[in-house]
């Protein structure tokens, strides 16, 4: 089948953490792709279930979630298929590698930094089974990622800045030479100008040995910063989707354009009054029919309750799930 | 003169770093970890105090000592004219709950055996602060859907692993003030909040100023949200404050490299402009807590460094009605 050269696609996938109160729909009939070597953002209010597809894509989704239905292409073969052996083999972390939400804050503690990357290259490698290729190895890691090695290496986490182990989380993603890093929110808790230094250390790598990067996060300006092209996410749906430039420019989703109005900005001088969607984050549960944003959507119309909007080109690579721009 | 809220003075709180017993003795000597070196503010009463810098400044140990879950190096620090450290227990306990803290990691934080109603009601129990249980659950109820964890019933029965991150770092908000505080350390609430909730949850905080009367100190290293919610803000870096004053007129008028810096780097929203423009780039990583440079702590990083810079450490200019800035550049000589 062919898959227009996408790294990975994903066609349909719906993903619910069944509970006896009922399921939470977290990921429902979701499509995504990402081009080889591109930096694609998701983006979405929080809950809405951005890290629940992270998971899906690795297959590490927690209990009681489970795929539903729908399928996962990387390079082409369906990955929600392969046996659990196959995917731990070939698939996570060789291929497809995650840095976590709060990644940083759940290094071991007790262990230096030199003596947990050994022994996940020890674990990982198979090639590498000896202690002094497992640290040269490490080594290297610490030296791409921007630190230096003699000092790194020998501390436990707690001596590090946040900044320092974000870096040392990052390595670890790299370990292994993926195709495919998800990093989900991996500025969120560092300062900005760490923050600026974390970007452009994904950015080089990504250009450097031309990896792909999922940026998951909630956080604009970030997007705005580094991605090629952005998914934005409402309530377990895909609701957008478009070129950087032109999701920050010309957004068409009512739900878009109050997430990028509501970004409170030093640039304009003298503060805006933060605006606010009004209404509640919708319960995933029982959420609302027809289209998901509608009991929050200043442009509601009759339609928008009964039926689910369904997808319109605005223009090359630019669409949009709402019934303004249905014509009809 | 009223007496504020919160004083600190010259705070110190030094964590001594384990090396293993062989390098202890080897070497004859304990490393530390000046986290905070000597800082001083006040708070005044319904004021929203800021406290901004890099990661491992020492924002969260500040935050942590103040509330008295610390004890300091060295120092002061006085809530409402008491000396936390010397006031007798029995009348800490009356009124610690009073001051709460919303912790910066809810991935940390949270008991992931509790479920999200005990996590919130705990405070409330712990202190006896109710009469009957329906009250107990009325008051749950009512910090979650102002926390916007709704509908409750759904939420209430879960365990934090159950939660996204925004919703834990919610759950973290309401179990701080369910008790209804007179003063809160909020340490990064809204971080893992969209913009949308994060507006909603700082309106929130300022509300309950307006209406209980509640004292902030706020710790972020979001400038742009800070100036939102914030009246005066004091820069932090490496364990001393740097610069204080105004929030507005910190933020518009930077006196301090590291604060110019700061500011030059926050992203913005729109690719256009963040792909042309120059930041004032901060060369290196932040040095470490354990040896700290000498004369002015961020010499090393400072574009303007001059000779002295290295070798005396520059004392506070007042450089406008209480805007305080810690920078040879400002010192006449
Ligand atoms: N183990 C679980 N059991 C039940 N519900 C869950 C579980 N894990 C997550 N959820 C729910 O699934 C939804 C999606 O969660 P997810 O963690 O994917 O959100 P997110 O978009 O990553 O949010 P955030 O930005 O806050 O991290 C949330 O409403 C959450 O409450
Ligand atoms: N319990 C501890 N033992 C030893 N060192 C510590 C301890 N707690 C904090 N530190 C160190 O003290 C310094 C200040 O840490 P702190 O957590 O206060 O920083 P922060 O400003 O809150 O940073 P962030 O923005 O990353 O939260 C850091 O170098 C940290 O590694
Ligand atoms: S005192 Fe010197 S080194 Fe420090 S910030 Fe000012 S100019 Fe830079
Ligand atoms: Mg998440
Ligand atoms: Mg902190």
């Amino acid at each position: 089948m062919n898959k227009n050269n996408k790294l990975l696609n994903i066609e349909d996938l719906r993903v619910y953490y069944v509970m006896s109160s009922g399921s939470v729909k977290a990921v429902d009939r979701v499509n995504l792709d990402i081009g080889k070597n591109e930096v694609v953002a998701l983006v979405g209010e929080s809950g809405c279930g951005k890290s629940t597809l992270a998971y899906s894509i690795l297959r590490i989704i927690p209990y009681p979630g489970r795929i539903i239905d729908g399928k996962i292409y990387f390079n082409n073969i369906d990955i929600t298929a392969l046996p659990e052996e196959e995917m731990r083999k070939k698939i996570r972390w060789r291929n497809i590698s995650m840095i976590f939400q709060g990644a940083m804050n759940s290094l071991n503690p007790v262990m230096k930094i030199k003596d947990q990357l050994m022994e996940a290259i020890i674990y990982h490698e198979d090639a590498i089974d000896d202690v002094e290729g497992a640290y040269l190895r490490a080594i290297d890691l610490i030296k791409r990622v921007g630190l230096d090695p003699s000092r790194v290496l020998e501390s436990y986490p707690h001596e590090l800045s946040g900044g320092m182990k974000q870096r040392v989380v990052i390595a670890m993603s790299l370990l292994l030479n993926p195709k495919l890093v998800i990093a989900d929110e991996p500025t969120t808790a560092l300062d900005v100008t760490t923050q600026a230094n974390i970007l452009e250390l994904l950015r080089d790598i990504q250009k450097e040995v031309g990896i792909s990067i999922l940026l998951i996060t909630h956080d604009l300006p970030v997007v705005a910063e580094i991605a090629d092209r952005v998914f934005v996410m409402y309530a377990g749906k895909i609701i957008e989707h478009a070129d950087i430039y032109s999701i920050f420019k010309e957004p068409q989703h009512p739900y878009t354009d109050g997430l990028i109005s509501s970004v409170p900005s030093l640039v304009e001088g003298k503060l805006k009054k933060l605006k606010i969607m009004k209404g509640e984050p919708p319960d995933l549960i029982n959420p609302p029919s027809g289209c998901r944003f509608h009991p929050r959507c200043p442009y509601k119309m009759d339609i928008c309750e009964k039926e689910e909007p369904p997808p319109v080109t605005i223009k090359e690579g630019h669409v949009v799930n709402c019934w303004l721009h249905v014509k009809r | 003169m009223e007496t504020p809220v919160l004083e600190v003075n010259n705070l110190k709180k030094y964590f001594a770093v384990s090396k293993g017993l062989l390098y202890s003795i080897l070497f004859k000597r304990v490393d530390y970890v000046k986290a905070v070196d000597g800082i001083s503010f006040d708070i005044k009463e319904k004021e929203i105090f800021v406290l901004a810098g890099e990661t491992g400044c020492g924002k969260t140990t500040t935050g942590k000592v103040v509330l008295g879950l610390y004890k300091p190096t060295d120092g002061q620090v006085k809530y409402k004219g008491f000396d936390i450290f010397r006031i007798r227990r029995r009348q800490w306990r009356r009124i610690r709950h009073k001051l709460q803290m919303i912790y910066q990691d809810p991935y940390e934080s949270l008991n992931p055996r509790q479920r999200v109603f005990d996590i919130i009601s705990e405070p409330l129990r712990l202190n006896k602060l109710y009469k009957s249980k329906d009250e107990l659950y009325d008051r749950v109820m009512k910090v979650m859907e102002d926390v916007k964890l709704v509908p409750p019933e759904d939420f209430m029965i879960r365990y934090p692993h159950e939660l996204s991150g925004g919703q834990r770092q919610r759950v973290a908000i309401a179990r701080a003030i369910v008790t209804n505080p007179d003063f809160i350390v909020a340490d990064e609430p809204v971080s893992m909040l969209d913009a949308s909730l994060r507006a909603s949850i700082l309106n929130l905080l300022l509300e309950f100023r307006e209406k209980l009367g509640v004292t902030y100190l706020y710790i972020t290293h979001d400038l742009a949200t800070a100036r939102y919610v914030g009246d005066r803000m004091a820069i932090m870096y490496l364990g001393q404050i740097v610069e204080m004053g105004n929030i507005d007129d910190l933020i518009e008028n930077p006196q301090h490299p590291y604060t110019q810096a700061l500011i030059s780097s926050i992203p913005v929203p729109d690719p256009e402009y963040t792909r042309r423009k120059r930041r004032i780039r901060l060369e290196g990583e932040p040095p470490t807590p354990i040896n700290p440079p000498s004369g002015c702590r961020f010499h090393p990083r400072c574009p303007y460094r001059m000779d002295i810079c290295e070798k005396e450490e520059p004392t506070y200019v007042d450089v406008k009605d209480g805007h305080i800035v810690k920078c040879w550049l400002h010192i006449k000589r």
